[in-house]
């Protein structure tokens, strides 16, 4: 199950990012998780979870969304939801579209709360 | 938000780093004239086979080598040893490879120049599909066997691939199979890919899948018109 292993992948990067602000704890983390991102949302929750208990941070709170597949039309330059992962935009029918949105886990921001010296 | 509270905006793709480290890779064996193919497919599609057939077909022609990946046993690689230069990659249960299990791959291997390096990942068309090897070319194998839906079901996989191989097409007349609705499928998930069928026991489409690894090495690395992996 690789949700394991890309929750460790965020886990690592949201301490990293937290060990640069000193006398902070992690409060929460707010992520995308894209229609297209090979992952089970509730698998990666639970394995980031399951992370944060082993590391003693349990206090870290998931924030997650789920956003669908977004499409640019290299055609007519419009956005449009990419509908049953069929790729073509919905505007002009064009098959030559990029994905700007949906294929990928992003994290969004992190909270930083204060914590006593 | 309480005021004491502090937040630090990123809005970035988990995976940048290790895009951008396997990006670093795919330059440098395009920089030495090695087209890295990353061959991906369910368990038994006949990745291992197809890699036997195209080591016989380019003998004498084109070099090139193997990293295979397994969850365990080195049976692949044993199977190709007596043709071309192979490391077995064991995952020890992970289900995909990732970009350092490559590197050490290569390295165990004396980083040969090839102009050919296949990377036969895991069998799984779930989590390879988010793992960028620093290939050059996705390629995705559909055996009939495996049924025509797949391109539908499992779509990142087929929307971040560049060619599409249907195997095992001598057994076409015994399997409900309709290889015009899973190319069809595979289109609409990705317009842009390149379709060949062959059947490696027999022999059946090996040229074509030749012709289009050397076409695409000489435009990809040769010419230089790879720019970024799907």
């Amino acid at each position: 199950m690789h949700e394991r292993s890309l929750a460790r992948n965020l886990f690592e990067q949201v301490c990293s990012i937290q060990r640069e602000h000193p006398q902070t704890r992690i409060s929460d983390v707010e992520i995308e998780v894209g229609s297209m991102a090979g992952i089970e949302p509730l698998l990666f929750r639970s394995a980031f979870e399951s992370l944060t208990v082993e590391e003693g941070l349990e206090e870290i709170q998931l924030i997650m969304h789920e956003v669908p597949v977004v499409v640019h039309c290299l055609d007519c330059h419009q956005e449009s939801v990419a509908e049953n992962f069929v790729f073509f935009c919905l505007h002009c029918q064009g098959k030559s579209v990029r994905i700007c949105q949906g294929d990928c886990i992003k994290l969004v921001s992190i909270d930083l709360i204060p914590v006593e010296s | 938000m309480p005021s004491e509270h502090k937040r630090i905006v990123v809005r970035r793709d988990i995976l940048a780093d290790a895009k951008a480290d396997a990006a670093v890779e795919r330059q440098r064996l395009q920089d030495r004239g090695t087209l890295v193919v990353n061959l991906v497919s369910s368990p038994g599609a006949g990745k291992t086979s197809l890699l036997q057939a195209t080591a016989q077909h380019l003998r004498g022609q084109h070099s090139m080598a193997v990293l295979v990946g397994d969850l365990e046993t080195d049976r692949d690689a044993q199977r190709l040893a007596p043709y071309v230069p192979v490391a077995q990659l064991t995952t020890g249960g992970a289900c995909h490879l990732e970009l350092p299990l490559v590197r050490r791959g290569l390295i165990a291997l004396g980083d040969p120049l090839v102009d050919f390096l296949f990377i036969e990942n895991v069998g799984n068309l779930v989590c390879p599909a988010s793992h960028d090897l620093g290939e050059h070319l996705r390629v995705v194998m559909l055996s009939v066997t495996d049924g025509d839906d797949k391109p539908g079901k499992y779509p990142k996989m087929f929307r971040t691939s560049h060619a599409v191989v249907i195997s095992k097409v001598d057994l076409l007349p015994y399997v409900p199979f309709q290889v015009d609705n899973a190319i069809h499928d595979a289109l609409m998930v990705q317009p842009s890919l390149s379709a060949i069928q062959v059947s490696s026991q027999k022999g059946i489409g090996i040229d074509q899948w030749c012709r289009f690894l050397i076409e695409s090495r000489e435009r990809l690395v040769l010419r230089g018109e790879c720019t970024s992996a799907v």
